[in-house]
């Protein structure tokens, strides 16, 4: 029991199963698991089989969707606790997505059975988890919505403000240290307008691009003209 | 014209089968739930709820048609969904707790049954078909915002138009004649649900028309060549 007890610990950090008693938690901790990625390795990768869920516990990873590797568009980006995974859970045989992992990126693995077993016998996890996908949803619609409403410039600006908010929880905030192609393929524009944004940025000094990241310098001031930019 | 008093239906004989809350339930269950449930009839147009506003209940579709749509910051409006006779409305914001992240009209005489939010989260808990009948629905409206998205990144202009003239055509069926959609949606709306402009969606109509695919008669459009539509929406899963 003591060496489940970090195991047990962990998720119940998470909403998802902070009201699930432990006896239920520690009954399904057979084949949970940590496992770490290094920057650029597929946590999940589209199609293989669906064998669980991940709980990110350090690290960011981005999750892509397309018809193959190369035809393919970044869904969102997923940050220490929040889980990978959830989507394929009812009914799939496979994984409609990829999950590949930023940076040193460490998760719990939960096998698909576990999982199952912990949400169909607590209805506090079940209602969690229907928050957890109403709460996903909502992200990608408001993105939708973005691309069909606002300029290529405020979807671009607004982007980098979020990204700054995912970064919030690390050591440098203003440091975005993603790959530009990720960025515009989430902005939903090429990397060339991309480049001519920062560029327009970088002049007034809001941004900094390096080889390795972009640097925001003036964060109020980025808000402030995404919010006036028409 | 000469309006008909209509009865509340009762759960336990509606015809929509399909229903999550229908399916999920016992003669029982259906009779107690029949019996605090409300029931209102929309006239075509009217606002069902309105974005922003915070949810009191869940609206289950007796009959007719919805269609749920997100305002732009133009005052623009996206068509998100279209909801059908045994579909369920306002769940989302119901669960989490939020307020309604979109509006929903009746796009025809439609009637509704509401049940207050606290018998349905109440069901929820105790019925744990309901619960995952409900997960498997989010899951499916998140593969739909992911295909939404994708398509909006990815898929050329023709192919969007094209997959909303399939996705109209497959809410409101066919004609007598097997080809024409039953719906007169402007060219506005027929956009809104693609996310092009109206410009566009007349454009493309036109070029769909000169390619003998559909036929335009006012605002009736009828499908001449199903399967080159369905080619040309590229529709993946």
């Amino acid at each position: 029991m003591s060496e489940l007890l970090p195991y047990i610990t962990h998720l119940k950090q998470n909403p998802l199963f902070d009201k699930c008693p432990e006896i239920i938690l520690s009954k399904n901790l057979k084949g949970v698991e940590k496992i770490s990625f290094q920057k650029n390795d597929y946590i999940i990768k589209q199609s293989s089989p669906y064998n669980g869920v991940y709980f990110i516990n350090k690290g960011v990873a981005k999750i892509i969707k397309g018809e193959n590797e190369n035809h393919s568009s970044i869904i969102r980006y997923v940050v220490p606790g929040e889980l990978i995974g959830v989507s394929s859970y009812i009914f799939e045989n496979n994984y409609t997505f990829s999950a590949i992992a930023l940076e040193k990126t460490e998760t719990l693995f939960m096998p698909a059975d576990n999982f199952q077993q912990m949400v169909s016998s607590n209805s506090e996890s079940a209602l969690e988890l229907m928050k957890i996908l109403c709460y996903n949803i909502y992200l990608i619609e408001n993105r939708t919505n973005g691309l069909f409403y606002k300029t290529t410039k405020q979807r671009v600006i607004e982007l980098l403000i979020s990204l700054c908010q995912i970064n919030g929880r690390g050591q440098n905030p203003h440091t975005l240290s993603y790959n530009l192609d990720d960025i515009a393929s989430l902005a939903g524009t090429t990397k060339n307008y991309l480049y001519k944004v920062i560029n327009e940025l970088s002049k007034s000094d809001i941004l900094t691009l390096t080889k390795q990241s972009i640097r925001i310098n003036n964060l109020q001031r980025l808000k402030f003209i995404g919010e006036h930019e028409n | 014209m000469i309006s008909k008093k209509i009865s509340p239906p009762n759960c336990d004989t509606c015809d929509n089968k399909d229903s999550i809350i229908l399916c999920s339930m016992n003669k029982s269950e259906l009779a107690e739930f029949s019996k605090t449930k409300s029931f209102n009839v929309y006239k075509k147009g009217q606002i069902i709820f309105y974005e922003g506003n915070q949810p009191h209940g869940l609206f289950c579709i007796k009959s007719g048609k919805v269609k749920v749509h997100k305002m732009g910051g133009e005052g623009d409006d996206q068509i998100v969904r279209f909801v059908k006779p045994g579909g369920l409305l306002g769940y989302r914001a119901l669960l989490s707790n939020e307020p309604y992240k979109a509006s929903a009209t009746a796009l025809e005489n439609t009637l509704i049954c509401y049940i207050p939010k606290n018998d349905f989260i109440e069901q929820i808990k105790k019925n744990g078909q309901l619960s995952m009948l409900t997960i498997q629905m989010l899951t499916n409206d998140l593969k739909a915002a992911e295909k939404r998205i994708l398509n909006m990144a990815q898929k050329p202009v023709r192919e969007r138009i094209a997959e909303a003239l399939l996705l109209i055509k497959e809410c409101y069926g066919l004609e007598n004649d097997e080809q024409t959609i039953a719906a007169i949606l402007t060219r506005r709306e027929i956009g809104d649900v693609a996310g092009v402009t109206t410009e566009t969606t007349i454009r493309t109509l036109s070029e769909f028309k000169a390619e003998k695919i559909i036929k335009l008669d006012g605002k009736k459009i009828k499908i001449l060549n199903m399967s080159r539509l369905v080619k040309l929406a590229n529709i993946i899963d």
